[in-house]
């Protein structure tokens, strides 16, 4: 009697998993800029609608600092860290004196979101420093 | 009755193991752990400070934790009987077996009963892991030396 319990829940799961799988639809705009400098923000957007591999970016801009949150295809997840150097290239050269981090990790893209939010200049600067040490953290 | 009439009787005999059946079930069971583990690293992203790489940790920890409480209620050999290898391969096997292990010879004492039997089935799985890294990250080294990959 004990895997009939089992199997009914493991049944349901089934279910449940390939009703949520049906309703995977991305239509919200794609790339989120929030730029309280006077760089002219066309070129970063640019490098990111022209890089087909990404499906959502959240890009921060302030003082001298560019904060980029990612969102890369699902198989292009194997070569994340190629992307991050790439895009990281792309925009040191399109942005000479802005220190760039460009990042893939989930959590750079939600804490970037919430960033863009933000209207306190002071605390933006501690969110963007705590960012950066988060991300050069190791396992 | 010799060997080989021995071997077609019993091959006869014996029932045929639903492999299709059973390959089914293992994956549903594994990829259901799975979940459950992303839904957790997911959980350790978005309300603490971890980055994708390092909520890694915490995760494991907690799948740990909970497939150790599985066991002690005696729940997760009712997993296992429905999902087989699904059900041994992720880290929660490993603690399904160190944890019953540790059950089974309480009586025997703390230290000769579940300290030396703890480890007697998972230790083996403790000692081919390091092992094959051992094994892996030499290649990778020698690799690296004549610059065929990178770190």
């Amino acid at each position: 009697m004990e895997g009939t319990i089992i199997r009914k829940v493991g049944l349901m799961m089934m279910s449940i998993i390939l009703m949520l799988a049906a309703c995977g639809t991305m239509n919200e705009d794609s790339i989120q800029i929030y730029n309280d400098t006077d760089e002219d923000i066309e070129e970063a957007k640019q490098v990111f609608e022209n890089d087909d591999r990404l499906r959502k970016a959240v890009v921060v801009l302030h003082d001298d600092e560019l904060l980029a949150g990612v969102t890369v295809g699902t198989f292009e997840r194997f070569r994340k860290t190629k992307i991050e150097k790439d895009l990281k290239e792309k925009l040191e050269k399109a942005y000479p004196e802005v220190e760039v981090l460009v990042s893939a990790d989930n959590k750079v893209v939600i804490e970037t979101k919430k960033m863009t939010k933000i209207k306190d200049q002071q605390q933006l600067k501690k969110e963007i420093k705590k960012i950066k040490s988060l991300s050069e953290e190791q396992t | 009755m010799d060997e080989k009439k021995y071997a077609t009787l019993e091959k006869k005999i014996s029932p045929k193991p639903q492999i299709a059946r059973n390959m089914f079930t293992a994956f549903v069971t594994g990829g259901t752990i799975c979940l459950i583990g992303q839904g957790i690293s997911l959980f350790y992203t978005t309300f603490f400070d971890f980055t994708e790489r390092t909520s890694s940790n915490p995760t494991v920890a907690t799948m740990i934790f909970i497939a150790m409480l599985l066991t002690g209620f005696g729940q997760y050999k009712k997993i296992a009987q429905f999902g087989g290898a699904g059900a041994a391969v992720p880290i929660t096997g490993f603690s399904n077996a160190v944890v019953s292990a540790a059950i089974e010879h309480k009586s025997e004492g703390y230290v000769l009963g579940v300290g030396g039997n703890m480890f007697k089935l998972a230790g083996s799985v403790i000692l081919f892991g390091v092992f094959s890294a051992f094994l892996v990250a030499l290649v990778k080294t020698i690799l690296v030396k004549f610059g065929v990959v990178s770190w």
